[in-house]
């Protein structure tokens, strides 16, 4: 048969069925065993990354043993090969349940074999991903087997023996889930290794897993160390299903890998993976040997720590460490030399000693620089503890210790700028971390002026010195600033290595976030747009959270807080729990179920808010004030006055004696008990309150900072309120307030160019403003003029209205309230039109009616959208139930009216007392609705009632009140024929015999006219 | 007609000797070929490691050299003097160093007889393709039919097969034909990368 003929006809498959088959069969057989040495019944098992692994059963016992064939190389002559066989003699004698037990050697046609107890297993990553049901296994699973892995190596380690080869190959777990590692000490002995093929340096090994310093030589002698390495990147790859740097091939490629890249967190590969193991991984996968566990031991306490539920030893790698690696890269020279802590130290115990060092060092100068070094240390091994550590002692250390770091940093750093600078970058960071961000903007402004000097090696620093003081600036809502120094941190971190990603991350999303609050959208879209491709780049979970919450704050900006609230829940599922992000995100989560009026929502998350923050950074400052604001705006929404003025008046001692006594959080709790105070009646202390926060939000941010458009109209709706409660009878509307809304809505259309909330709130407060003008025009006669008044402010309440539903849908509890407003307007133009006296107008009466109509429609679509978002027993809920009320009493739907007045009543009474005269007016509503129907007993009646209940409310001085009310009881007591009522109420009132006698001509009038239409259909008025 | 045609094939590829990538394909594909190859001629595993070795030594420093040329005879074919000549080889040495226990006493060595020899080559190729084949089949196979073939293969008969499965027996004939038609399609496009053509 020649070979170079065509193969087709000789494969079997012309001919007769079966011989393909048989030929199958064939070459799957088991080819006939070789021998090996003494070992018969060999077989050749391929193992991944393994080389050749031959098993053979022992002669005699029969025992299953697995023969692995070692380099040959270098063992030329009798002292090389006696010190190889010292080596596997040591081999031999580990005895360990986690350590593949070594036999022997076995010379074979000159060749050395290892022979070594046969493990029936899979190699450690497979066990990992395929748990039960076929899914990765749980991270405790994993880490409980990481433990045996280290008990095994550390075994090894006590008896000399480094691995220095460590990889999932080499380490079997069998079917009882014991891992069992192997190839101790052997990386430079065994063949098979992928490395042999391919690799062009002397590396040996796989670079995944391989220490830096074994990779790149330096330095020079790898030790226990790099196993602990190994057992990282392993532990990652087990928990994460990733390598944590991806290259391909050369160990140049992973040399840059490794030097360049920051590992995706493992918990963004895998969420089941929690923060504090993944402490423990970046520990150990340290690139800098000096900053891993010390010893396979720590590592293995840590996580028997971790699954005991202690706290770990290991903390994070803080900023400061990654800055410390940046500048590794950089080679600059001037690095501070940390001893490392000895870790086998608690921390408990470490604290304690510091504390000493520091007494020490108060009394001798010469101890100073000791404990500076060594407190700057703690300060920075410990930032982790800072940011996530839910224990307040943990927490509270570092910072009791900051004055007295804060004395000594400049004297004993004076040499070192570099140091210093970035001592004060770490300090500011810290001190922002506990809410004083006033010291923490000095700090970072400390390490501006440091690090300005020091040439361009240092733009790192400076990049983080304007991040930092962009920080703490937004953090005291000083917008401008912040924004400024953020776009200087990002201009210079843009030119900086990849290293530090994470601080252009950081500088663009506070940049972001200052644009949107100073509401200049124009950069907005593209800053988040970079700052997500650096988050890809390098991805971290700081970097995620950062971007998604400025993404939040735009769509609340833009009033979508449904988008917003999205935003916040990714984010809330993203950051660790408890920590300052877990606050921040919870209150600006709690914050967005408030605008939409998800109460219950809203105060979960509020309270959890305030629970983290208080627990993190006490009761006092800045930070909790806001919360404190945001629960009092709560309990507003709920009506509830006291528990809001308890909440205000509790952000205003958080911020007392903190120097913020001009802040953004005393606007906050001023505005706050402005409107408890307008709710309570007492017009002139909330006009006083609210004046202060316009003066200070002015003072602060500048007349035209967006926060100022709902103070300004905050402070024209407070002003006008005062206006007429000091006032009795028609009074000219203020001037001041008219302003003031006009000056809002002018800031608000300039700063949102379009639809905003802003923009219709103004419309609203403008358009209450004409209304009132019409009402003060119509009582001065000037009907024409009020007229024009009401048209405008129908119209703006239109235009509020419309702007409402193209940006918050239809259903949005904002439109009640205007929709209210407005029925209540074309209400009251509809009688502008329709005069009861003189002479008939057929157009006007036409008029009247159209408009009647539309404010019973505006009234009852208020109602529609209130049942649909409101709480049965809301506020705007019960002021639509009585507009409508009122409007159907006029178009004379008895039956709606008094159901629709009745329960405006029921709810406004439940809400207590500061609707009580919104009740009263209910009451009178129904009285007028009776009277109109025909029932003038229970008019009678009820206006009484109404007289009496309205006197315990109001001062019976604030005669406006009662004027209405008195004139109805007039026309009701004539018709009763009560004369003696009569002449009192009309005494009352002032009027002269011949109004009475008008009155009662009209009384009469509307009484025929009435009857006549009872007998016309529904509605016809 | 398909992806393959444009490949670059394996040995146009082992050419540019710098294609590590291309190295270990060769290796992960002929390694076990080459090794069986030794085991039937009596080498010892070690030894047939060796020669696996020496093979991809020689191929790499000749392989700059070679060039396609089918008076030659097809790459298989090739291959299968190489690693005779390995085994050769290393039979040389281990002659010439008889105080280290060779294996070559004790290999049942079909001597020189060179027909013999390129018949076994060229049977453990076809053996091989066969087992490649199979491999990608029974990655590609759904579990059921594989488990009915397999079946088949140990030497029941399609009417066991069937009851086994609780099928018609016609369905177990269906599995064999197609198991049959993809290992031959399969096995054809194997050849033809090997040459590229």
């Amino acid at each position: 048969m020649s070979v170079s003929e065509p193969a087709d006809p000789n494969l079997g498959f012309h001919a007769p069925d079966d011989e393909w088959i048989s030929r199958l069969k064939e070459a799957l057989s088991t080819p006939p065993p070789g021998r090996v040495g003494p070992y018969d019944q060999v077989e050749e098992v391929h193992r991944g990354g393994q080389g050749v692994v031959f098993r053979a059963r022992q002669p005699g016992t029969h025992r299953p043993v697995a023969l692995k064939r070692l380099l040959g190389g270098g063992l030329a002559t009798s002292s090389m090969r006696a010190r190889f066989e010292r080596e596997i003699s040591i081999l031999a004698s580990l005895r360990h349940k986690n350590i593949v037990t070594v036999y022997g050697l076995e010379m074979v046609d000159g060749q050395p074999l290892l022979a070594m107890e046969w493990i029936d297993g899979v190699p450690i990553t497979e066990w990992c991903e395929r748990g039960a049901g076929g899914e990765r296994r749980s991270p405790k699973e994993i880490v409980e087997l990481f433990v045996q892995v280290c008990e095994g190596v550390r075994d090894a380690h006590r008896h000399g023996i480094v691995h220095r080869d460590l990889k999932p190959s080499n380490i079997l777990v069998d079917a009882d889930g014991v891992p069992h590692v192997l190839d101790f000490g052997l990386a430079k002995r065994l063949e098979g290794n992928e490395a042999n093929l391919t690799l062009t340096t002397e590396f040996l090994g796989t670079p995944a897993y391989a220490a830096p310093e074994q990779v790149t030589g330096t330095p020079p002698r790898p030790d226990a160390r790099a196993d602990v390495y190994s057992l990282g990147v392993l532990l990652y790859e087990c928990l994460s299903g990733h390598l944590p740097y991806k290259a391909e091939g050369s160990v140049e490629s992973w040399i840059h890998a490794i030097a360049d890249g920051e590992p995706p967190r493992p918990s963004s590969l895998n969420p089941a993976v929690d923060a504090e193991i993944e402490t423990v991984v970046s520990k150990a996968m340290a690139r800098d040997r000096e900053i891993r566990y010390s010893s396979v031991d720590d590592l293995s306490a840590d996580l028997r720590r971790h699954l005991a539920g202690e706290a770990i030893v290991a903390r994070r790698p803080s900023t400061w460490s990654r800055l410390r690696r940046a500048v590794r890269k950089h080679r600059s020279a001037a690095l501070l030399g940390l001893v490392v802590l000895g870790a086998t130290a608690g921390f408990g115990v470490y604290a304690l000693s510091q504390q000493k060092l520091l007494d020490s060092a108060r009394a001798d100068a010469s101890k100073q620089r000791e404990a500076f070094e060594s407190l700057l240390r703690f300060v920075t091994e410990n930032q982790f503890i800072v940011e996530q550590s839910g224990d307040l002692s943990d927490r509270a250390l570092p910072l009791r210790q900051i004055p007295d770091v804060r004395d000594m940093a400049p004297k004993l750093l004076a040499d070192r700028p570099v140091d210093l600078a970035r001592y004060y970058c770490m300090s500011s960071v810290l001190l922002r971390d506990h809410g004083r961000g006033r010291e923490a903007l000095e700090d970072a402004r400390h390490a501006l002026r440091v690090s300005q000097p020091l040439g361009p090696q240092a733009e790192w620093l400076r990049a983080r010195a304007h991040l930092a003081a962009a920080q703490a600036l937004s953090d005291l809502d000083r917008d401008r600033e912040a924004r400024d120094d953020a776009a200087h941190a990002a201009r210079i971190a843009r030119s900086l290595p990849r290293a530090e990603r994470s601080t252009l991350v950081s500088a663009l999303a506070v940049q972001a976030t200052s644009e949107i609050h100073l509401c200049r959208f124009a950069e907005v879209h593209h800053l988040l747009r970079e700052a997500e491709i650096a988050v890809d780049e390098n991805p971290t979970r700081e970097g995620c959270l950062e971007v998604l919450y400025a993404h939040a704050s735009l769509a609340s900006a833009r009033n979508d807080d449904r988008e917003a609230k999205e935003k916040l829940l990714e984010a809330s599922d993203l950051c660790v729990r408890e920590s300052l992000a877990d606050a921040a995100i919870a209150e600006q989560l709690g914050g967005a179920h408030l605008r939409l009026r998800e109460l219950a929502d809203a105060e979960r998350e509020l309270e959890r808010a305030r629970r983290v923050r208080e627990k993190l950074q006490g009761e006092r400052g800045p930070m909790p004030a806001r919360i404190y604001t945001k629960l009092g705006e709560l309990a507003l929404a709920r009506q509830d006055t006291f528990a809001a003025e308890k909440w205000y008046l509790r952000a205003k001692s958080a911020i007392e004696g903190e120097g913020l006594s001009l802040s953004a959080a005393s606007l906050g709790w001023r505005n706050g008990m402005s409107e408890i105070l307008r709710r309570r009646g007492d017009a002139a202390g909330a006009v006083e309150y609210s004046r202060e926060t316009v003066r200070q939000c002015a003072e602060l941010f500048g007349e035209d900072h967006p926060a100022m458009i709902t103070f300004l109209g905050n402070l024209a709706e407070r002003i006008s309120v005062l206006h007429y409660s000091t006032s009795v009878g028609w009074t000219t509307p203020s001037d001041e307030a008219g302003r003031l809304f006009e000056s809002a809505l002018s800031l608000a259309r300039r700063l949102h160019r379009g639809d905003h909330m802003d923009v219709a709130f103004c419309l609203n407060g403008l358009a209450q403003h004409r209304k009132m003008q019409g009402e003060h025009s119509m009582g001065s006669g000037a009907t024409e003029q009020a007229g024009a008044q009401f048209r405008e402010a129908i119209s703006l309440y239109r235009e509020s209205d419309a702007m409402t539903e193209r940006l918050m849908g239809r259903d949005h509890p904002a439109r009640v309230v205007v929709l209210t407003n407005c029925a209540h307007a074309l209400m009251t133009e509809s009688f502008r039109c329709n005069p009861m006296q003189g002479g008939r107008n057929e157009s006007a009466y036409e008029e009247s009616k159209k408009l009647i109509l539309e404010a019973a429609a505006a009234a009852h679509e208020a109602i529609r959208v209130a049942r649909a978002v409101l709480q049965p027993d809301d506020l705007d809920l019960g002021l639509a139930m009585l507009a409508a009320g009122k409007v159907d009493s006029v178009l004379d739907r008895a039956e709606s009216a008094q159901a629709e007045l009745q329960a405006a009543r029921t709810v406004l009474q439940k809400i207590g007392p500061t609707q009580r005269v919104a009740a009263n007016q209910a009451l009178q509503w129904l009285a007028m609705s009776d009277a109109r129907r025909g029932d003038l007993d229970s008019a009678h009646r009820r206006a009484l009632e109404a007289e009496a209940e309205l006197q315990s409310i109001v001062p019976a001085d604030t005669a406006l009140n009662f004027q209405e009310l008195w004139l109805f009881l007039v026309k009701v007591c004539i018709e009763l024929d009560r004369e003696d009522e009569v002449a009192d109420y009309a005494g009352r009132l002032g009027l002269s015999a011949e109004q009475v006698q008008a009155l009662r001509a009209q009384v009469a009038q509307t009484r025929a006219r009435l009857q006549r239409a009872s007998s016309a259909p529904v509605g016809d008025k | 007609m398909d992806s393959h045609a444009t490949r670059p094939s394996l040995l146009a590829r082992l050419r540019d000797t710098a294609d590590d990538g291309a190295w270990r394909e060769f290796d992960e594909r002929y390694r076990e070929l080459i090794l069986r190859y030794c085991r039937l001629r009596g080498l010892q595993s070690s030894d047939a490691e060796d020669v696996r070795q020496n093979v991809l030594v020689s191929l790499a420093s000749s392989m700059k050299r070679f060039q396609y040329d089918p008076s030659r005879g097809r790459f298989h074919a090739y291959l299968g003097r190489v690693v005779g000549n390995a085994i050769r080889r290393l039979m040389h040495q281990q002659r010439q160093h008889p105080h280290t226990g060779g294996p070559v006493e004790a290999a049942q060595d079909p001597g020189t007889d060179h027909d013999a020899l390129d018949e076994l080559w060229e049977r453990e190729w076809i053996a091989h393709h066969y087992r490649t084949a199979f491999e990608s089949l029974q990655r590609s196979l759904e579990p059921r039919s594989l488990a009915i073939f397999e079946r088949l293969l140990i030497g029941d008969s399609p009417e066991t097969t069937a009851q086994a499965f609780q099928v018609h027996v016609d369905a177990v004939y269906k599995v064999k034909q197609r198991v049959r038609a993809r290992m031959e399609q399969l096995i054809a496009q194997q050849i033809r990368e090997e040459t590229g053509e």
